[in-house]
């Protein structure tokens, strides 16, 4: 492949990764999340002044800008975040080299236009994780949430692989929007495709693909986290997104997909009684409330790259507040994190507020936004599930912000004067970020 | 625009300063709760203070979120929220949970004056949820601090104002697909034409957002375990002003919208009140203890304004406009009594009370009072409203307004049952030696209430000669069409 200018933010992570790998023989580890971040930086802005540049098989287009900047700001944010972490204190350089390998990947990921080059986006972003969930110092939990994810995200992996050699079989060709019809042309590129989406699915965690979920969220460390919710499944989403947009023949399966979520979802996050548990349950429903939007024709495409967007914001900022936490918590000790960290516990709550929907939360509306959506193309249904389900969703995330919790050891608790910084941002876009959106939308 | 904003914004902000103390700070809750009244006062009488008040915070295909307008309708139900917060915070003010408690109501009121100005629906809607919110964390924190009865309002409240949400967000879609607009403003959705069947689908989901406040009949359960289990001077505000935002929502938003639909539903609504009021006078009638007993007369009250509101006719929905700020006042004074006795060390089952008026006379005399007015003795606050109510349904729909008045006459028996029981009768051993009467400050309170419920049954033309036209006139030709006298 040619140089083309729509590569310029690619080159410019992976240069950093490649940089950070090499920094830890060099002694130079801890510069590197530095580096790293300023360098997600730039790359955020050369996406943004390639906004909309069509080149070889990478597309800028409204989406995938969007989510793009999102995604290398969220990145430089998680490494500024995760400096102040112990766990960044072994080999701080590889560390930083995978998560920018994973955000190359991401970045890849939302703006591919070919099949193949999303399945090498696919195993960028995923492959990072497998070390990345049992990074040193993590504990045991770690390490079997680590096996567990690469044993069913290999299998993702193969079934994306299969699909994408139904499609070839069936048209010929690997771009996403073939020179003749769509994807769904045929009988195997009709398998082929269901066969991308489910494998999708399964990245994101929608039902009936969601069986890891809960136990990865249990088990692997908090920091990594952020990078998983926040950074990783926006990229599926932005996947999702483009193969949505491109074959409109999907609108069935994708619906039917959300509901199961969305019901599967709530319902288990309600019975799950352990934090990081019901957070990994209810991450099935918010899967659930994104492909709502994608279910339905152009407007639902915007919807959902807003609500991957906001989805991604939420996720950073519960995970942000959880870092504070001993791993093994099972419910938030409030009077304990408020005395330590009084802007994170702020952070923390108002994130779950987010997450059921509270308004006036930007996570209020993105679900506004989507429901707007159902209801413009009168998929009604589908609509009043959503509400449904979140409102319902208030029962679990309220619960654990009203569980008395009493942790043994306050000084479990990490304290960093500077996460308070990071929480009182999160906590301003949280709550006044959609006053932003006329600057969006001109 | 400047003293409607402060008088939404600076509760909140007194709250989360509230909420940051150590101290239990009484006299800086009291001193925000005048200084709202006053605002609201100023509102309301100061001259030029109506119609459109300003425009903020404009987002595309949104609207003008912050849009503000003040009727006689919303400025007079503030007033009564103004009212009730000081009354709320003076009878919670020896509560160990002081400071939770005021920082709730706080945030209920200015969830209120929100809902009370706003001309956006959306924001309405955000407003009606931050109301839910803050209701469900006073029951969660006062009182029995029961986790059960904060979650079963939450959920009514919230699946109920989701379904509305859907509901706006069809309407808004239509009347952008047919005007090309997309806006959340009241005035742009009113004039939306919506046919058929649909309209109908639309109001039953507006009306299960709205009338779960009320509550209406049979949405109305979480009303006694809530009102049941939070701490009764809380349960002042939560009956007596946060009920009425539902009431609002459907005058002001959910019948200007779908008038047509409102006209079909009205008989259904009617029943439903009608249901209701007599349902609500029996659980009153076997309520296990005065807690529930306010809590189901305040619901059978609040059904009776349901009904005259879905008569959709001038003299009921004055009628029951009367009855919803009469309400507010009497409701906070069987409250208050609630509070008094519980304050003294009485947990208000049955069987521990009898023969209290020997022991503490002037809270008797009160206590006979409110329950006076509460069964619509003329004179006092809630008859004017109970009877232009039921005048105005009986031409609409006489039978179900007849088995209201059966509800209404139940009111005189368990009003009379509960006062036998709590005051009269031979004294009750288990009562303690030491019963303190009312105190000084107590008794002021109860003459500030009482005096209003007094003024506004003896000259009910001081509401009812300023409330003007209610509907807006396009919903008003509809009704009017449908026969309904408007």
């Amino acid at each position: 492949m040619a140089y083309s200018p729509t590569l310029l933010p690619l080159l410019i992570v992976a240069a950093a990764a490649l940089i950070a790998f090499l920094a830890d023989a060099l002694r130079l580890g801890r510069l590197m999340p530095w580096l790293g971040g300023i360098s997600s930086i730039a790359a955020a802005a050369s996406i943004f002044v390639e906004h909309m540049a069509l080149g070889a098989d990478l597309y800028w287009d409204l989406s995938a800008t969007l989510l793009g900047v999102y995604l290398s700001l969220a990145m430089a944010a998680g490494l500024f975040f995760i400096t102040f972490h112990p766990l960044s204190r072994k080999m701080t350089g590889s560390l930083v080299g995978l998560l920018l390998t994973m955000l190359a990947g991401s970045l890849i990921l939302v703006s591919a236009q070919n099949l193949l080059l999303m399945f090498v986006g696919l195993e960028l972003q995923v492959l990072p994780f497998f070390a990345l969930l049992a990074w040193p110092g993590s504990g045991r939990a770690a390490v079997e949430s680590a096996f567990k994810y690469a044993v069913l995200a290999g299998l993702a992996s193969a079934q994306f692989a299969i699909g994408i050699a139904l499609i070839y079989l069936g048209d010929g060709s690997l771009a996403v929007i073939p020179p003749m019809g769509d994807m769904t042309s045929n009988v195997f590129g009709l398998m082929g495709v269901l066969a991308l989406l489910a494998a999708l699915s399964f990245e994101i965690a929608a039902a009936p693909f969601h069986a890891w979920v809960a136990d990865i969220y249990q088990g692997a460390p908090a920091p990594f986290l952020i990078f998983l919710g926040g950074v990783a499944k926006v990229a599926i989403m932005g996947a999702l997104i483009t193969l949505a947009a491109a074959t409109p023949k999907l609108e069935i399966p994708i619906a039917v997909i959300a509901a199961t979520s969305i019901v599967v979802g709530n319902v288990l996050a309600y019975r799950a009684g352990h934090l990081r548990r019901m957070l990994g349950y209810s991450a099935i429903a918010h899967a659930g409330y994104f492909l709502a939007a994608l279910a339905v024709g152009p407007l639902g495409i915007i919807a959902g790259a807003i609500y991957a967007l906001v989805y991604g914001l939420m996720n950073m900022g519960t995970f942000m507040g959880l870092s504070a936490l001993p791993e093994n918590s099972i419910a938030i000790p409030w009077a304990a994190l408020r005395e330590r960290q009084p802007v994170l516990a702020g952070l923390l709550g108002l994130t779950l507020l987010s997450l059921a929907g509270m308004p006036p939360s930007i996570g209020f509306f993105a679900k506004l936004l989507v429901i707007i959506a159902d209801v413009h193309d009168q998929v009604y249904w589908l609509a009043i599930l959503i509400a449904l389900g979140s409102a319902f969703s208030f029962a679990y995330y309220l619960s654990t912000l009203w569980k008395p919790s009493v942790l043994s050891n306050p000084d479990r608790l990490l304290h960093r004067r500077s996460w308070e910084t990071f929480a009182a941002l999160g906590i301003l876009i949280l709550l006044f970020g959609w006053l932003l959106a006329p600057l969006g939308m001109g | 625009m400047i003293l409607v904003t402060v008088l939404i914004v600076l509760p909140w902000g007194a709250a989360l300063w509230l909420s940051a103390q150590k101290q239990s700070g009484q006299y800086f809750a009291m001193s925000i709760a005048l200084v709202e009244l006053l605002l609201a006062l100023i509102q309301r009488f100061a001259p030029g203070a109506s119609g459109t008040l300003g425009h903020a915070l404009h987002i595309p295909y949104l609207g003008s979120l912050w849009t503000l307008h003040a009727g006689p309708l919303g400025s007079t139900l503030a007033l009564l929220c103004a009212l009730l917060i000081p009354v709320s915070l003076a009878f919670a003010w020896r509560l160990p949970e002081f400071r939770v408690l005021a920082s709730a109501v706080l945030v209920m009121s200015g969830a209120l004056f929100g809902i009370f100005f706003a001309q956006n629906v959306l924001m309405f809607y955000i407003f009606y949820e931050i109301l839910a919110l803050a209701g469900a964390f006073l029951i969660l924190r006062s009182g029995h601090k029961s986790r059960a009865a904060a979650l079963q309002f939450l959920l009514y409240t919230f699946v109920g104002s989701l379904l509305f949400l859907v509901a706006l967000v069809v309407v808004y879609v239509l009347h952008g697909q047919q005007t090309g607009i997309y806006n959340f403003s009241i005035l742009q959705l009113a004039d939306t034409r919506i046919t058929g069947g649909l309209g109908i689908w639309l109001f039953l989901g507006m009306v299960a957002g709205l009338a779960v406040k009320m509550p209406l009949f049979p949405l109305h359960s979480w009303a006694g375990t809530g009102y049941g289990n939070a701490a009764p001077a809380g349960s002042v505000f939560l009956s007596g002003a946060a009920v009425t935002a539902g009431a609002y929502g459907l005058i002001h938003f959910a019948i200007p919208m779908l008038p047509q639909a409102a006209l079909e539903f009205a008989p259904v609504g009617i029943i439903l009140g009608a249901i209701g009021t007599l349902y609500g006078a029996f659980l009153a009638l076997n309520a296990a203890n005065l807690r529930l007993f306010a809590a189901w007369a305040s619901v059978s009250h609040m059904n009776l304004v349901a009904l005259g509101l879905f008569a959709l006719q001038t003299q009921a929905i004055h009628g029951s406009v009367f009855l919803l700020i009469a309400h507010g006042v009497v409701s906070a004074g069987l409250f208050g009594v609630v509070s008094i006795m519980e304050s003294r060390g009485l947990t208000g089952e049955w069987s521990g009370l009898g023969g209290l008026f020997r022991r503490a006379p002037r809270l008797g005399a009160w206590m006979l009072f409110f329950f006076l007015a509460g069964m619509g003795l003329p004179g006092l606050a809630n008859f004017p409203g109970e009877f232009l109510s039921l005048a105005g349904a009986f031409r609409v729909l006489p039978w179900a307004a007849g088995l209201a008045t059966l509800g209404i006459l139940a009111g005189v028996v368990y009003f009379l049952r509960a006062y036998e029981r709590i005051m009269l009768g031979p004294l009750n051993g288990t009562l303690p030696d030491n019963l303190v009467d009312l105190q000084q400050s107590e008794w002021l309170l109860f003459w500030v209430l009482g005096l209003l419920t007094l003024w506004l049954g003896l000259d009910p033309q001081i509401i009812l000669a300023h409330l003007g036209t209610l509907l807006s006139m396009h919903s008003g030709d509809v009704i009017a069409g449908g026969g309904h006298g408007l």
